[in-house]
């Protein structure tokens, strides 16, 4: 979720340490953006409540047989997702074992020196659903997650715009120079970007199909 | 009596007078009767309107002291790839960016720095992709100030 805006950091990393409520309270005020906090019970020790926002990517499955990361293209990746948005109080039905693409109701960026990672809330992980996968988040990163939400559970799961799915776990970090520069600023899910990663191109060279 | 039952009173004063010049016998046009009757009317009693309505409206205007006050926070946040969804209020506390304020930013930047904005981002990303980019995020700010402005 954050390859776009990495670079590498300084050598003066001193201590990796959970980010306190206080240290959260005045960060927000000062340098740390996690945007709009609807409720002040969403800041917590070491983490902030993130809520899912009213996006979503889901995959058109008559229109695919398989994902090839190797062959795949915009237009081939247009082909086969496409974008829904559900009006806050109103509901996506994630059935079992389902999945599909969200994001965050908050707009996020972080400080040069704190990293995130992004995890489900424990009460909805019971329940069956996981909201990331590729958890962490960079120094420096702004704009609103991706969350890849699965219903790992057996029974269809309604997932409502604004509920606090998860939580952002924010840790202090070597701090980078300068904010790196953003291929895009996210406010909606993006998907996978695989296709403009240089490696394919010497896959292919090696391994002609 | 209420601003609106003042301006109903008004405009109840004046139709008779409307009345009275449409049928007068020098107009044959009766449209142009109407029109200049009541252009006639709203400029006797213009200050007498504008008295009424101004308390009325005032909540909706967006002077140049608000622009002031609201709009360089605001900028400063889009200017550096932030949806300005909330700023700073004068009690030190975070409150909903208001919408006026979010798009007379987003216009500001774009005709003022534009080229600030754009270098926010990587070189190979296109000056349309940047500009999209830059409607996603005063997007997300109107949509996520007015949901916080309603939750609160």
């Amino acid at each position: 979720m954050s390859a776009d805006q990495s670079m590498p950091v300084s050598e003066s990393l001193t201590s990796a340490a959970v980010l306190s409520k206080e240290t959260l309270l005045r960060r927000l005020k000062e340098d740390l953006i996690v945007s709009p906090i609807l409720e002040p019970s969403q800041i917590g020790d070491g983490s902030v409540d993130i809520s899912l926002g009213t996006r979503f990517i889901r995959s058109r499955r008559a229109k695919a047989t398989e994902i090839n990361f190797r062959e795949l293209d915009k237009e081939k990746i247009r082909s086969f997702q496409e974008s829904v948005v559900v009006p806050f109080g109103e509901h996506y039905i994630l059935h079992s074992r389902s999945f599909v693409l969200g994001c965050t109701f908050e707009f996020i960026a972080l400080p040069l020196d704190v990293c995130g990672f992004v995890l489900s809330r424990s009460s909805y992980g019971r329940a069956g659903l996981l909201i990331a996968t590729a958890t962490f988040v960079h120094p420096g990163w702004r704009g609103c997650l991706t969350l890849e939400l699965e219903n790992l559970g057996e029974i269809p799961i309604k997932l409502h715009p604004l509920s606090a799915v998860g939580q952002l776990v924010l840790l202090n970090a070597a701090k980078l120079p300068e904010r790196p520069k953003a291929k895009i600023i996210p406010v909606s899910p993006t998907f996978t970007t695989l296709n403009e990663d240089p490696r394919w191109k010497k896959i292919k060279a090696l391994s002609p199909e | 009596m209420s601003s609106s039952s003042a301006i109903d009173s008004v405009l109840t004063e004046a139709m008779p007078r409307v009345a009275a010049g449409a049928n007068a016998a020098k107009y044959k046009d009766e449209a142009k009767v109407v029109q200049k009757t009541i252009e006639k009317n709203l400029g006797k009693n213009a200050d007498n309107l504008l008295a009424k309505i101004r308390p009325v409206i005032s909540g909706y205007s967006f002077k140049a002291s608000a622009y002031g006050q609201q709009v360089p926070d605001v900028l400063r946040r889009l200017r550096s790839g932030i949806a300005p969804i909330e700023v700073l209020d004068s009690s030190g506390a975070m409150s909903p960016a208001s919408v006026v304020a979010i798009l007379n930013a987003g216009w500001e930047l774009y005709k003022t720095d534009i080229d600030g904005f754009y270098g926010e981002f990587r070189g190979d990303v296109p000056k349309m992709e940047r500009l999209a980019n830059l409607n996603h995020l005063l997007f997300k700010a109107i949509e996520a100030s007015e949901v916080a402005r309603r939750w609160k």
